[in-house]
């Protein structure tokens, strides 16, 4: 058997529950390990747009007259936006947001992904709604209690520091769960401060002793199973201790904002060689009921930021080798009104999903937006976000998405990758 | 965002449980044991882990002096006294002083300005009640400029004021309140042009609940009555006011009644129409009792809230007296946030720490009061347990424990933790300090706890010798080195973790 062919990660029994939910899939190709026996292990690095990112003042769609009667503060020149007129998948009809200039120069090369109108069906403009939603993957009300990525690592990345969050607001992703993830939750001076752990100066020796002796009291079972939570947790943060102690280097050099910061950690974290699979980032709030602003203001502001560190973060990541194996997904909760409220947008529905990486097949999905769409409240949710994780679960990680998204869907076919 | 954990589904996450065996219950569960769904008065007296549990409710430490006035005055006593904390005139002065412009306060001013009232306040449980309802009523001064941020002390000051008073009353003050004006952009929503942003967490975080009871036309025509408000110019900063001209005085239609409401109105209506106490009682109960609180008692608990015409003080006399309260199910059955565990410590240890520092620390950890993450308030549960969090707890525990020169600056012994000649043995030094911080110590923990004690350590390369050296409570070095270590110690204790 090829060597190539044959995925190392594939979960026991992912199969004959392959074969239980049947033709539903159909759409799901066969995961096949695309990657080289040298090339590090896949990654998938998430950025949480929190709080509803504006998808039409994102991908802009530059025919359209609606989009600017419906804006008449917000909306953006065609001229002015980031032009996507190069590449293989060159296209007129949308630019991006001036502020993301390198964003748009990927996609000129090919290596970036759009996916219009992703949301679920179903939306109903609520933030902690929607949060949950996309945290379980699923949209009723019963189970899985657990989130998609605490499923996810469940199958296919046990070890605590393989799922790696920067951050809390998107916690519910992780939980629920047979193992932890990693939190790590200093955005601001994480890399200043480190994990180092100066303890006790005046005594050094006896400060060391301290640490042993509280791991040998956090090892020790107790009676009482109602501590056990608290004990393994306590243990798990001692040892964690240790392995993080290392701190971290950067090959590059980033940008001195919160989300700078936080994917400057992460390429940290990836350079001490944690074998992260899942990293994730939140940035900002999104939720621009107010000063959003179009070219510039506080939207545009928040782009640039997120611009000029993912750029930092792929060149990073190339110079660790590591830019062919790593695909970045940016999503949020959903988009905002098509009709803007003074200098501002209430929650909406569809938003845009943007894939990029080294192995991302570049291009658009989703439907074209049209007048007609553009003269509703909000866009439709025409994309389940779930078809773009799969595909990512599928064509990336290699390992099938069933057990991961139980909940039927309507699934949208998309080759990602290759 | 909150994510409605609770310690018994991180229970069964930990054991290893899968979320599918959780879904599809085979055998209804088990019937409540009557203590934890009861709001009857706990009869007799309390037992010494029923009196360590309502302090750690109340102010997140055992003292011994506390522990006294319970035992000897009576539970009755010490809630009323917990239910009317005095007025704090000195140290709010002495707070105020880390505003050099109090029109145009820094965030980091704001926060460490709040830990220092919460942390040096001789009444915590008005604290303990201000943080609660800054979680439900969540807003954070990063979304604020030099003009505005002013405004969220106030809204704090309003936290603290109505902390105990009448629910209804807090939620006029909370809609009308300045700070939140600006957080939920009520200042950009205009008769023109109404913002749903206010309008939405008023029922969905303030009083009813996610999807309970309203509809999104319910929310667009409260948007409407919610107009009104706007920025006008203050010295050197800017304040809210309410300008007729931008309110939208014609009639909505709300809950299917017909009126021209305003803020004052719209509130009163949902009062009216929908079922606030049981989302209150809910918070309330979970908070002090344990989580997914099961209907019954919720609904014993919203009756009595209804009875007293949203009056906190009487509802609280029930449920810190109540048999729930005190029941097995409450003990331990909450993580604590980072902020209980510093400020826990600190009270516990009854040591002092620079409120910068401890603001920096939270700020580290994700728990920053006045600076929560979102309109959603702080995660809850086994988010906290999470090891990057309690690594930079544990820094922060190690800096108070170690504190020598603050310390001695302020004339702080440490041995004044140990009183009495009987709690001068390494073994009952331990149990002493254990009770302070509410640990479950089991006699293996207690020989580990003693053993290091009586151990002296030294460096040899890489590794440390240890030998066994008889601990001197006389000798000063014995208690630097040793005393200090054991609370940082102790700290690190699993049950530490809970409260």
């Amino acid at each position: 058997m090829n060597r190539q062919n044959s995925n190392p990660h594939a979960a026991p029994g992912s199969i004959s529950r392959r074969g239980f939910l049947g033709s539903s899939l159909a759409l799901a190709a066969a995961p096949s390990w695309p990657w080289r026996a040298d090339e590090p292990l896949p990654s998938l690095t998430l950025v949480n747009l929190v709080g509803g990112n504006d998808a039409l003042n994102t991908l802009i769609p530059t025919g359209l007259s609606t989009y600017r009667r419906a804006r008449p503060t917000l909306a953006i020149a065609a001229e002015a936006g980031a032009s996507l007129d190069g590449g293989a998948a060159a296209t007129r009809a949308y630019v991006l947001h001036p502020a993301l200039a390198n964003l748009a120069r990927r996609y000129r090369e090919g290596q970036v992904a759009l996916v219009r109108c992703a949301g679920y069906e179903g939306a109903d403009q609520s933030h902690f709604h929607a949060r949950d939603v996309w945290s379980r993957g699923y949209r009723g009300n019963l189970a899985p209690h657990s989130g998609w990525i605490a499923r996810f690592k469940d199958l296919h990345a046990r070890p605590t520091t393989a799922v790696v969050a920067l951050g809390l607001a998107g916690q519910a992703d992780f939980l629920g769960g047979e193992t932890s993830s990693t939190f790590l939750l200093d955005d601001q001076t994480q890399l200043a401060a480190g994990f180092r752990f100066t303890g006790d100066i005046d005594y050094p020796a006896n400060n060391r002793y301290r640490y042993q002796l509280a791991e040998q009291v956090a090892q020790r079972q107790r009676e009482h199973a109602a501590h056990e939570h608290a004990r393994r947790a306590m243990l798990r943060s001692l040892e964690e201790q240790r392995v993080l102690s290392g701190g971290g280097t950067s090959l590059v050099s980033y940008p001195r904002t919160v989300v700078g910061n936080s994917l400057q950690t992460l390429g940290a974290l990836h350079h001490l060689g944690l074998k992260i699979r899942i990293g994730y980032v939140n940035h900002g709030n999104f939720d621009t009921h107010a000063m959003q602003g179009g070219a510039t203001g506080d939207h545009a502001t928040q782009l640039l930021d997120l611009d000029r560190a993912l750029e930092a973060y792929v060149r990073d990541m190339e110079a660790q080798g590591r830019w062919r194996t790593t695909a970045i997904a940016l999503f949020s909760e959903f988009g905002r009104r098509n009709a803007e409220t003074g200098n501002g947008t209430d929650h909406g529905e569809g938003g845009v999903m943007i894939v990029l990486g080294g192995n991302v097949r570049g291009g658009q999905h989703g439907p074209e937006l049209t007048e007609d769409m553009l003269r509703g409240n909000v866009l439709p949710t025409a994309i389940d976000f779930r078809s773009v994780y799969a595909a990512i679960l599928e064509q990336h990680f290699a390992v099938d998405s069933a057990p991961i998204f139980t909940e039927a869907y309507a699934r949208t076919a998309m080759g990602l990758f290759g | 965002m909150r994510v409605s954990l609770t310690c018994a589904t991180v229970l069964v996450t930990l054991a290893g449980c899968s979320s599918g065996k959780r879904s599809a219950p085979l055998t209804a569960p088990p019937p409540e044991p009557e203590a934890a769904t009861s709001l009857a008065p706990q009869s007799g007296p309390l037992t010494a882990d029923q009196r360590a549990h309502l302090q750690m409710r109340t102010r997140w430490a055992v003292s011994p002096e506390v522990d006294r006035t319970i035992a000897n005055a009576g539970l009755e006593f010490y809630v009323s006294t917990l239910l009317t904390p005095g007025e704090e005139p000195v140290l709010e002065a002495e707070a105020a002083r880390r505003f050099p412009y109090p029109l145009n306060p820094t965030g980091a001013e704001l926060s460490t300005w709040w830990v220092h009232l919460i942390s040096k306040t001789v009444s915590p449980f008005r604290d303990v009640m201000a943080l609660l309802w800054h979680d439900q009523f969540a807003l954070s001064h990063a979304k604020f400029g030099t003009t505005t941020r002013h405004m969220v002390r106030t809204y704090v000051q309003q936290l603290r004021r109505g902390a105990l008073g009448n629910f209804r009353e807090l939620v006029h003050t909370m809609v009308q309140d300045g700070a939140m004006q600006v957080w939920l952009d009520g200042i950009a929503s205009t008769r023109t042009a109404a913002n749903e942003n206010l309008a939405r967490e008023l029922f969905e975080r303030f009083t009813l609940g996610l999807g309970n009871g309203y509809t999104p036309r319910d929310i667009a025509e409260a948007a409407r009555a919610l107009t009104g408000y706007t920025l006008q110019p203050f010295g050197t900063a800017e304040t809210v006011v309410f300008s007729a001209d931008r309110h939208d005085a014609g009639s909505k239609t709300i809950f299917d009644k017909a009126g021209p409401f305003d803020a004052a109105s719209l509130v009163e209506l949902i009062f009216a129409e929908r079922d606030v106490a049981t989302f209150v009682a809910r918070r309330l109960f979970e908070h002090f009792c344990y989580p997914d609180a099961p209907a019954t008692v919720v609904a014993d608990l919203a009756a009595v809230l209804r009875e007293h015409d949203y009056e906190l003080r009487p509802t609280l006399q029930v449920l810190l007296r109540s048999r729930a309260f005190y029941s097995a199910k409450s003990r331990r059955a909450h993580v604590k946030t980072p902020l209980e565990s510093a400020i826990g410590f600190l009270r516990a240890t009854e040591l002092a720490f620079e409120p910068a520092v401890i603001d920096l620390i939270l700020t580290e950890t994700g728990y920053r009061p006045a600076a929560p993450p979102d309109v959603g308030g702080w995660p809850e549960g086994d988010a906290w347990l999470t090891a990057g969090s309690l690594s930079l707890r544990s820094r922060l525990l190690h800096a108070i424990a170690t504190e020598r020169e603050l310390h001695n600056r302020l004339g702080i012994d440490i041995l004044r933790l140990l009183p009495l000649a009987s709690e001068r043995d390494p073994i009952a030094a331990v149990h002493s300090l254990a009770a302070r911080l509410d640990l479950a110590l089991d006699e293996q923990d207690v020989a580990t706890y003693s053993n290091y004690l009586n151990t002296r350590t030294t460096a040899r390369g890489e590794n440390v010798e240890t030998t066994p050296d008889p601990f001197r409570f006389d000798r000063a070095d014995h208690v630097s080195e040793r005393l200090r270590g054991l609370l940082f110690l102790l700290s690190q204790h699993p049950t530490f973790l809970l409260r």
